[in-house]
């Protein structure tokens, strides 16, 4: 029988197939792990990019603050302590910075962290033509970086601007070997990284994981976060990529995972869990719905003011966050430096009594008795909201949408992705958007109110020179206390005129194994875990 | 012969290279959002994006941009994927193991077992055992890929312990996938054979087999199995070749990296050297595993002829 | 290229022509099927969710998307038969209204892709040649289209709605009808009794449609019947990636989707439209059952 013949041989072939496929799969399976120290295993929705900081959009809070080290961290109060920098002063014009590096970091291939590597780092961030993601504030500002002649370990930032930001923008900064990125080149760097972190790339999985080792020279962890400078205590540090929640959460529940986010909703399933700790905060993060400005009716602050009012942002958070973000009534969420909570009393609160009477008083009535409110001029209103994907985004909204639907006001809501929803934004043909923004410093409100930026970042497409006065000073004010007071000022001026109605600051819970000792979660979520260890005795 | 498989070839590659344009073509028309503004982040200045578009070789035409990715990739060059700076080619080659394993694994499973149900009940017709064993089928075929996994994670790794949740390390981990996914092909291929079964054995050359005293075993395996085979190869084939695109949903809900997530996250990022690559990787298996099966119609059922 | 002339057939059919009986095949079909106490309560059960779904406005007392944070998440009751979802919504309310999203995806955009899909696997089949080869391309094309770009580009031009979930989902289904349709039209078009018809002078419309089409019915009905159940399910999918009905409006697999997170603790949220979703599917395939036998001659001839 021919035909059976060749089918037989097409089943050989299809087994041969499977079984040399298999065995490729597992070729790739990453090694058995052993030691004192043990393995932490996280978990991160994003799948990872490449690990060259000049190049990467994608600066994993796991993967980029363990291999490279920074000039400047965050401590607990949000204020700048040094990491590699040891001693540092700025000229009191604001026009330079002087930086005494620590003379015991090297780089993982044994050159020194000195004066000339970090000022070559710094003018590459500096360059326009890098393109890098970081420090693209530094174009422009940075002029130029000397090295000390008599010190090679001491360097000075020279500055054309005072510019107030900067210790945020240097802190963001992987340092990198530049031996190394000159061996390996802008095409391979990004997959054998070098830096002077506290572990060292052991093997990266395009999408799957990325596994570290301890760098067993570190011994200069930053004195203010940890009390052991060093090398940490874990063998091991493995960032699993893993897109799905509940994957996530099945895994932490196995102990697959050591630590990992938690979605609220799930947050009672893993506090009844014994074998995990959860950590809860609060991210760097606000939700707000934006009003196109420039265009009609939403130009007119009172219709603004009136949404706002008709907001309840506890019952958004209930809905959407399970009661555990915190509602915000300014621009600023209380988990960024320049929050003023004195400032929500002069903000608007849930009252839609006065909602009504606003849009009454804005001639938006209910002409035909339907419940929803017409235009002034008698035609049937449909108020579009754009809506990112995801449930957190889809439940905000379909809370929104009730809650305005209670004063009377007709929603529609379009959901899209989120880079279909910017680039609506940037049309200045959208009405009403929903988004977040995440950063560490009040100059974000600058990229969302400056009037250059209209068509880009200024999705709102609101400015007024008093505003952007306001903006100009706080951003250039080397002042703690008077920056503070700025901020203050224009974060009063935000709210009187309403082109944001500000939501949530939403929380961010993360579950930890009991195995995994000696560990601890900054205010900003910095997970410290540089003198964790896994505990195997099981208890 | 010959002729016919060189002939579909050549078609093969014409049909690769439309796709290739059309894809390349759409990506850069209709879809908002281009890779430089994603990857410039929104704080970016105007500066900056343009920089990155122009770092990204974006800023020429799009005839020369796709004359330039013609030209690359006819001698292998895919370029580079703007999400991990690493050639596409190499990212593709690295996942497409674990995509195979999934792929094979699943429709080997799925087609022994769905056969092997299938002429069990087309044989015990209306009995329980038939009945039972469809309203299984049907169940499992209803269920949601994204739904069984996590009921199979649920169950079988965070209950029993049994299996791990999500990894790649060693042979356990491809169970619950390979399950997952072999669930509904095995519905549908159970279903297909029952119904051609139930076809064939009542035709009348069947009958008339029966009449000259074959054994019903030889009858069920070498005649009427074997007709019931051209449907079934050709939805395996199908199923190989989607598969073979990547398992987009069962490779992110076990965290495997395969060609599914890959290309997933090369839409959602506008890698447009990655969507190309994916996209060439997807055609590619289809046309391929179409051309085996129009090949194995001739072997299956001798009526069938190309010239 | 595919032969056209078609050889000496190799195996002899002596399958009958179906055409003789012709009259009164359909009301002893319907009897056949009427007779099936199985696939009659399929179809009563699939005929009582259509109604139910079409008048969920009549037979429900919520609104099925406002939502109402002080009943979130409430376990079945006798107020909420099928419990509340996380945003306090009477999940059997949302379950009736989704069908009316739901049965329309599967039931459009799987019609449109038979309709379109069956008459080019005849076509390519039976006349071969070019014929067959451009059609086959075209499939080709299809099936090696990645449809996802398909779908995002689609609503990058034309917005999310229902409509192109349709259009999308029958576009990907196409190439199963007509790939299937073509693989046995290719192995039964050279049988006697094709032959015979032929050479009486038949024209390839009634070849086609009176004496092959019935012989391929019994896969396709039964590929059908599990289609319906994959473009309910696609139609989920493409909703969860936002690229379909938009969120407040219910739909069972998007439900299905939602109540993911809330597997362990509420269980109900996904458990009733997932129910659903496979009492539908049921219903289909008992039905579809059904109708094969019915159509089988050899049924009516026992």
């Amino acid at each position: 029988m021919f035909s059976r013949r060749k089918s037989r041989n097409l089943g050989i072939l299809l087994a041969a197939l499977v079984l040399s496929t298999v065995l490729g799969a597992f070729a790739q399976a990453s090694t058995e792990t052993a030691g004192k120290g043990g393995k932490m295993v996280v978990a991160d929705p994003a799948s990872n990019g490449s690990l060259d900081p000049f190049v990467a959009s994608w600066h994993d809070g796991w993967v980029m603050y363990a291999i490279y080290s920074t000039l400047f961290v965050q401590d607990k109060d949000l204020n700048y302590q040094g990491f590699l920098a040891d001693t540092w002063e700025a000229a009191p014009d604001g026009k330079s910075l002087t930086i005494h590096l620590i003379h015991n970091a090297k780089f993982t291939d044994g050159t020194p962290v000195d004066g000339a590597a970090v000022k070559w780092n710094l003018d590459k961030y500096a360059d326009k033509d890098t393109g890098a993601t970081a420090g693209a504030d530094l174009v422009g500002l940075l002029t130029s970086t000397t090295v000390d002649p008599n010190d090679p370990y001491t360097i000075t930032l020279n500055l054309n601007a005072d510019y107030a930001p900067l210790y945020y923008e240097l802190a963001a900064l992987e340092i990198v070997s530049p031996t190394a990125y000159q061996k390996e080149g802008k095409d391979n760097f990004g997959t054998a990284p070098v830096g002077a972190g506290p572990f060292e790339l052991e093997k990266l999985t395009p999408n799957s994981d990325i596994l570290m080792k301890r760098n067993p020279d570190f011994d200069w962890a930053p004195k203010s976060l940890y009390s052991d400078p060093g090398p940490v205590g874990l063998d091991e540090l493995d960032v699993n990529f893993l897109d799905e929640d509940q994957t996530v959460l099945a895994a932490l529940q196995t102990g697959e995972l050591t630590a990992a986010g938690i979605p609220a909703a799930n947050l009672t399933d893993v506090e009844n869990d014994p074998n995990i700790t959860v950590s809860k905060g609060a991210l760097q993060e606000i939700r707000y719905v934006g009003f196109n400005t420039s265009k009609a009716p939403w130009d007119n602050v009172k219709l603004r003011q009136a949404f706002a009012y008709a907001t309840d942002r506890d019952e958004v958070n209930q809905i959407a966050y399970n009661g555990l973000a915190t509602p915000i009534y300014q621009p600023l969420p209380p988990t960024i430096w320049g929050n003023n909570p004195a400032l929500d009393a002069n903000s608007y609160h849930f009252d839609p009594d006065k909602a009504k009477q606003m849009l009454d008083d804005l001639g938006y009535k209910d002409v035909d008795g339907d419940g929803m409110r017409e235009t002034p001029d008698g035609k049937p209103w449909d108020v579009p909201l754009a809506v990112p994907e995801g449930d957190e985004y889809a439940h905000m909204a379909q809370a929104l949408q009730g809650e305005w639907n209670n004063v009377g006001i007709p929603v529609q809501i379009n959901t899209m992705s989120v880079d279909a929803l910017k680039a609506l934004t940037q049309t200045g043909k959208h009405d009403l958007f929903l988004l977040y923004y995440g950063y560490g410093d009040p100059s974000i409100l600058t990229y969302f109110f400056a009037p250059d930026r209209k068509g880009g970042s200024n999705r709102a497409w609101f400015s007024s020179d008093e505003l952007t006065a306001l903006l100009t000073k706080a951003d250039s004010d080397l002042n703690q206390t008077t920056r503070y007071q700025t901020i203050t000022q224009l974060s009063q001026y935000v709210i009187d005129q309403s082109p944001w109605i500000f939501l949530e600051n939403p929380p961010s819970l993360t579950g930890v194994r009991k195995e995994l000792k000696n560990w601890s979660i900054l205010p900003n979520q910095t997970f410290l875990f540089w003198n964790s260890y896994i505990d195997s005795s099981g208890s | 012969m010959t002729k016919y498989i060189v002939r579909r070839i050549v078609i093969a590659l014409l049909l690769i290279l439309a796709i290739a344009v059309i894809v390349f073509v759409m990506l850069r028309i209709a879809i908002p959002g281009d890779p430089a503004e994603i990857l410039a982040g929104d704080r970016a200045s105007p500066q900056l994006v343009a920089q990155i578009r122009a770092n990204l070789g974006l800023d020429r035409s799009v005839p020369e941009q796709l004359w330039i990715f013609l030209t690359h990739a006819l001698t292998g060059d895919l370029g580079r994927s703007v999400r991990f700076n690493l050639p596409v080619f190499d990212l593709i080659i690295g996942a497409f193991p674990y995509t195979a394993v999934l792929a094979f694994g699943s429709v080997t499973v799925g087609t022994t077992i769905g056969l092997t149900v299938g002429t069990i009940t087309a044989i015990k017709r209306h009995t329980w055992v038939d009945h039972i064993a469809m309203v299984l089928v049907v169940f499992f075929y209803s269920v949601p890929t994204f739904w069984m996994g996590l009921m199979l994670i649920l169950i079988f790794a965070v209950g029993l312990r049994v299996l791990p949740v999500q990894g790649t390390g060693s042979w356990q981990n491809f169970v619950l996938p390979i399950a997952t996914l072999s669930l509904g092909q095995t519905a549908l291929i159970a279903r297909l054979t029952r119904a051609n079964m139930i076809e064939t054995l009542n035709a009348a050359y069947i009958q008339t087999g029966r009449s000259k005293g074959l054994s019903e075993r030889r009858i069920i395996l070498m005649h009427a199995l074997r007709n019931t085979l051209i449907p079934i190869i050709t939805i395996v084939g199908l199923s190989i070749g989607g598969l073979l695109g990547g398992a987009v949903i069962t490779e992110s809900i076990f965290g495997i990296p395969g060609v599914g997530r890959l290309a997933i996250d090369a839409i959602l990022d506008r890698d447009y050297p990655m969507v190309q690559g994916t996209v060439l990787l997807v055609a590619g298996a289809f046309v391929f595993m179409n051309l085996v099966v129009d090949v194995l119609y001739v072997y299956v059922d001798p009526r069938i002829r190309y010239d | 290229m595919v032969d056209k002339a078609s050889p000496a057939p190799k195996v002899v059919s002596l399958k009958r022509d179906s055409d003789v009986r012709h009259e009164s095949l359909y009301t002893r079909s319907l009897r056949t099927f009427l007779r099936n106490r199985v696939a009659v309560t399929g179809l009563i059960v699939l005929l009582l969710i259509v109604l139910a779904s079409i008048f969920a406005r009549a037979l429900t007392t919520t609104n099925p998307i406002a939502i109402n944070s002080k009943d979130r998440l409430k376990p079945p009751s006798e107020q909420y038969v099928m419990g509340t979802d996380e945003l306090g919504r009477d999940i059997l309310t949302r379950v009736l209204y989704g069908g009316q999203i739901s049965l329309q995806v599967g039931a459009f955009s799987i019609a449109l892709a038979a309709i379109v899909g069956v008459p080019l696997g005849l076509a390519a089949g039976y006349f071969g040649g070019k014929v067959d080869n451009w059609i086959m391309r075209v499939m080709d094309l299809i099936l090696a289209f990645p449809g996802l770009i398909l779908v995002i580009w689609l609503v990058g031009l034309l917005g999310p709605n229902l409509y192109n979930v349709i259009v999308a989902i029958a576009v990907f289904s196409l190439p199963t009808y007509s790939r299937l349709t073509r693989g046995v039209t290719l192995s039964i078009r050279g049988t006697d009794y094709v032959l015979a018809a032929q050479s009486m002078g038949a024209q390839p419309l009634r070849i086609m449609f009176a004496h092959i089409l019935p012989n391929i019915l019994g896969s396709l009905i039964v590929v059908t019947t599990l289609s319906v159940s994959d473009a309910i399910i696609t139609g989920a999918s493409l909703s969860f990636l936002g690229l379909g009905v938009r969120p407040p409006t219910a739909e069972w697999g998007a439900m299905l989707a939602d109540g993911r997170s809330y597997l362990r603790n509420a269980w109900w949220i996904a458990t009733f439209p997932g129910m659903t979703i496979t009492l539908v599917v049921l219903a289909f395939n008992v039905v579809g059952d059904g109708l094969r036998d019915a159509f089988d001659p050899n049924m009516i001839s026992r």
